[in-house]
C-alpha cells in the first residue's frame, strides 16, 4: 500500500503516532509532561501543512482603467479582450472598470488586446514562469514573476504598478486615457425639512421625457427614470442650453463657462477645457454649482463629478388621510380600505383609482380657503355606492423656508368634516401641513 | 591557594567531555520500509561538554512521485551542527531535556516531467531540472535522551525550521528540499526519534541503572 503524505494524513499519523507509542511505553514514565505536550502538539501541526488543490498557479494579473488628471477609475464599455493564440473572446460587452487576464504560463510571453468604447489597444507582456510539483493529487503549480510590459499600442497611458504576479491576483497594470473635457454632471435633489426640523435635501429620482442640447439638437436620457444625468457642453462656444422635459413639464438650463485650450498631459493631444461654471434657469425651483470642501465644482471632470444642483422645493400644499378603525375600545389600528377612487372640487384629478391604502396624501387647493375631496371605497357587487365627503379648510401664510424657494405659502389651522363621518371619528393629530408630510387627519372607519 | 587550584581544577575538569554519542533516526529507517515515496537516513552524533551537547547530523533523503502524467524526484543530503543546552544537569544516569539551535544545510538534485492539459492554452510535455541547489535553514530544536541500557540511549527530537533560503531555480521552485521538507512552508516541524550509542572518551564511569 502506498501511504501519500497529502490525503492520508490521518492513517499516516495514526500508523506514526501508534509506532511511536509502543517505543515509548517502556520508559514514557520518565518523560516530563510538557515533553509530552510538545510532542503532540508537533504531529498535530505536521497534519495541517497539506496542500490544497483549488487555484494553485499565479499567473492572473489585474487591470484596471483609469483617466489622467483625476486618476480615478474608470467605467469603460468593453467590447471584448482577446489573448494572442486562444481562440476566445473575454469580457464580450461588458461594463468594467477593471479586469483579469490570464497569462500563459506555459510560455514566458503573452499578447493582450483590449477593445472598448473608451479605451482601445494592445500590450505584450513578457514574465518568469517558474514550475513547482506540489503533491500527487494536485500536480504542479506555475508562479509567474518579474511581469513587464514589453511592448504596448493604442492606450494612452500604461503604467506597471507591480511586477509581482499574485494569488488572488492583484492589480498589477493600470490603462489610463485622456480624459474627455466636456461633461457636466447634474443630479436633482428634493429639498425637504427633516422629522428633527433640520432643513435638508436628498436624491430625486424623475421621470426624464427628454433632454435636447439646443447647440446640437441631440438628445439624451430620452423616456428615462433617473436621479442624474451628464451631459456633454459646447465647447466652441462659452454657453450652452438644454431643454430638460421633466414629467410632462419644459425646462431650460442655461450653463455659462470659460474656454481655454491647454495640453495639460504629454501624451494628450491640446484640448479645449472649461472652467468657471454657472448655471441658470426660470422653470427649475432653484439650480446651482456643487461645492466640495468649501470648493466649488466648476470645471467639468473626468469621470464626470457633480458640477450642477437642481433643487426641487419642498411641497407645501400636501396633506395625509389616515384611516384607522377601533380594534377594542379605545385602541385603533391602520385600517386598509380599497379606493375605486379620489376626487375633489378644485381639479379633474383621479387619486388612488383601484387601490387598498390605510394612508393617503391629497394636495390641498392653494387658490382657495378649502376643499372638498370625495371618497369612493370599492363595495361588494349590488351593494349601494359607499362614497364619503371630506371637507377641510385651512389658513395660508408666506415663509420662507429655503433662501433659495423664496417665500412659499404653507398652510396651517387645518379643519375637517364630513357629512358622512360622524365628527367624533374625524381626528385632526396636526393641523399644519408639512412636507415629507405627515398625518394631519386621521379617519376611522 | 591549593584550595583555589583545585576549584579551578574541578571547573576545568566539569567542562571536559564525558563521551560521544553516535545514532541514528529510526523513523527514517522505518519510513523505508513503508513509504514508498521516501528514501532517506540520518546519522547523528554528540559530544557532552558539561551541560553543553555539540551536536552534528548528516543525512540524505529522496523523494519519488510517478504518477501516469508526471514524475517528480528529488535526493540530496544535507547536514546539521548545533548546540543542545542540557537541562536535566541532575540526572544520576545523565538523562538529558534539552533546547538547542542549529545550522542547516543542504544539498539537492530534482527532476520533474509533466504533461499539461490545459483549456485555454492547450497541452504541454514540460521538463524541468534543477541540479545542486543549495539551501541553507536554522532549526530550533528540543527534545529527551533516555538511557535504556548501558551503552543504549534512546531520544526524540523536536524541530522547528525557519528561515529557508535557496540557490536560484530559474525553471523549477523546489518542492521538497532534503532535511527541511516542503517549501511551500516559511516555517516547517520535524521530527526524529533516535537511537544513540555512547561511547565513552574519559575514566569516569556513569551511574549504573537501577534494576
Amino acid at each position: 500500500m502506498k501511504i501519500s503524505e497529502t490525503p492520508n494524513c490521518t492513517s499516516y499519523h495514526a500508523i506514526r503516532t501508534s509506532l511511536i507509542s509502543l517505543i515509548f511505553t517502556p520508559f514514557m514514565w520518565k518523560l516530563k509532561k510538557s515533553s509530552w505536550f510538545l510532542f503532540f502538539g508537533a504531529m498535530a501541526i505536521s497534519c495541517l501543512d497539506q496542500p490544497d488543490c483549488f487555484r494553485l498557479n499565479s499567473d492572473q494579473i489585474g487591470v484596471s482603467f483609469k483617466v489622467l488628471g483625476t486618476n480615478k477609475a474608470d467605467v469603460i464599455g468593453v467590447y471584448g479582450m482577446e489573448i494572442n493564440g486562444v481562440d476566445s473572446t473575454f469580457y464580450p460587452y461588458t461594463y468594467l472598470s477593471s479586469l483579469l487576464i490570464d497569462l500563459n504560463y506555459l510560455a514566458n510571453q503573452t499578447g493582450v488586446t483590449i477593445s472598448g468604447d473608451k479605451v482601445s489597444g494592445s500590450m505584450l507582456l513578457k514574465y518568469l514562469s517558474q514550475a513547482q510539483f506540489v503533491s500527487d493529487e494536485c500536480g504542479p503549480r506555475y508562479i509567474l514573476s518579474n511581469l513587464t510590459i514589453d511592448q504596448q499600442a493604442g492606450f494612452d497611458s500604461i503604467r506597471l504598478v507591480t511586477n509581482q504576479v499574485n494569488n488572488p491576483p492583484y492589480i498589477n497594470i493600470e490603462i489610463y486615457r485622456c480624459p474627455t473635457t466636456n461633461l457636466v454632471k447634474l443630479d436633482f435633489y428634493q429639498l425637504y425639512i427633516a422629522t428633527n426640523g433640520k432643513k435638508s435635501s436628498q436624491l430625486l429620482s424623475v421621470n426624464v421625457d427628454n433632454i435636447i442640447a439646443t447647440y446640437s439638437g441631440e438628445m439624451f436620457y430620452q423616456d428615462s427614470t433617473t436621479n442624474t444625468v451628464t451631459l456633454p457642453i459646447n465647447l466652441n462656444t462659452g454657453s450652452s442650453d438644454f431643454n430638460m422635459s421633466i414629467g410632462g413639464k419644459l425646462n431650460t438650463l442655461s450653463l455659462a463657462y470659460t474656454l481655454t485650450d491647454e495640453e495639460r498631459y504629454n501624451v494628450c493631444p491640446l484640448a479645449t477645457y472649461a472652467s468657471g461654471l454657472s448655471a441658470s434657469s426660470v422653470e427649475f425651483d432653484s439650480v446651482s454649482i456643487a461645492i466640495v470642501d468649501k470648493k466649488a465644482v466648476d470645471a467639468p471632470q473626468d469621470p464626470a463629478t457633480t458640477n450642477v444642483l437642481i433643487f426641487q422645493c419642498p411641497k407645501t400644499n400636501l396633506m395625509k388621510v389616515y384611516f384607522k378603525t377601533e380594534k377594542v375600545e379605545g385602541t385603533f389600528v391602520s385600517a386598509t380600505v380599497t379606493f375605486n377612487k379620489i376626487t375633489n372640487n378644485f381639479s379633474s384629478d383621479k387619486y388612488y383609482e383601484g387601490k387598498a391604502i390605510s394612508t393617503v396624501e391629497l394636495p390641498i387647493n392653494e387658490s382657495a380657503l378649502n376643499a372638498e375631496y370625495y371618497f369612493d371605497f370599492k363595495v361588494k357587487d349590488g351593494d349601494p355606492a359607499l362614497i364619503d365627503t371630506l371637507s377641510v379648510s385651512y389658513e395660508p401664510f408666506g415663509k420662507t423656508i429655503f433662501n433659495a424657494c423664496a417665500v412659499q405659502n404653507v398652510y396651517d389651522n387645518l379643519k375637517a368634516t364630513s357629512p358622512n363621518i360622524l365628527p367624533s371619528n374625524i381626528l385632526v393629530p396636526k393641523d399644519s401641513l408639512q412636507f415629507p408630510s405627515i398625518t394631519n387627519i386621521e379617519i376611522i372607519k | 591557594m591549593a584550595l583555589f587550584a583545585q576549584e579551578k581544577d574541578s571547573v576545568r575538569n566539569k567542562f571536559l567531555p564525558t563521551g560521544v554519542r553516535f545514532g541514528t533516526d529510526v523513523f527514517s529507517l522505518v519510513r523505508n520500509t513503508y513509504d514508498e515515496t521516501f528514501k532517506g537516513y540520518e546519522v547523528n552524533a554528540d559530544v557532552d561538554f558539561y551541560r553543553y551537547f555539540l551536536t552534528v547530523d548528516y543525512g540524505a533523503w529522496g523523494r519519488t512521485y510517478i504518477q501516469d502524467s508526471s514524475n517528480y524526484s528529488n535526493n540530496g543530503n544535507y547536514f546539521r551542527v548545533g548546540v543542545d543546552v542540557n537541562f536535566l544537569t541532575k540526572s544520576p544516569v545523565k538523562n538529558m531535556f534539552f533546547l538547542g539551535m542549529r545550522y542547516a544545510h543542504s544539498s539537492f538534485s530534482e527532476d520533474y516531467s509533466v504533461i499539461i492539459n490545459d483549456p485555454l492554452w492547450g497541452s504541454s510535455n514540460e521538463v524541468f531540472t534543477n541540479r545542486n541547489v543549495p539551501a541553507n535553514w536554522f532549526e530550533l530544536t528540543t527534545g529527551m535522551r533516555v538511557r535504556l541500557w548501558k551503552m543504549i540511549w534512546l531520544g526524540y527530537t523536536i524541530r522547528y525550521k525557519f528561515a529557508l533560503s535557496m540557490g536560484d531555480t530559474p525553471d523549477l521552485l523546489p518542492h521538497d528540499v532534503p532535511g527541511y521538507g516542503l517549501t511551500n512552508k516559511e516555517v516547517y516541524w520535524g521530527f526524529n526519534y533516535q537511537l544513540l550509542f555512547r561511547i565513552p572518551i574519559t575514566k569516569r564511569q556513569l551511574v549504573p541503572l537501577k534494576k
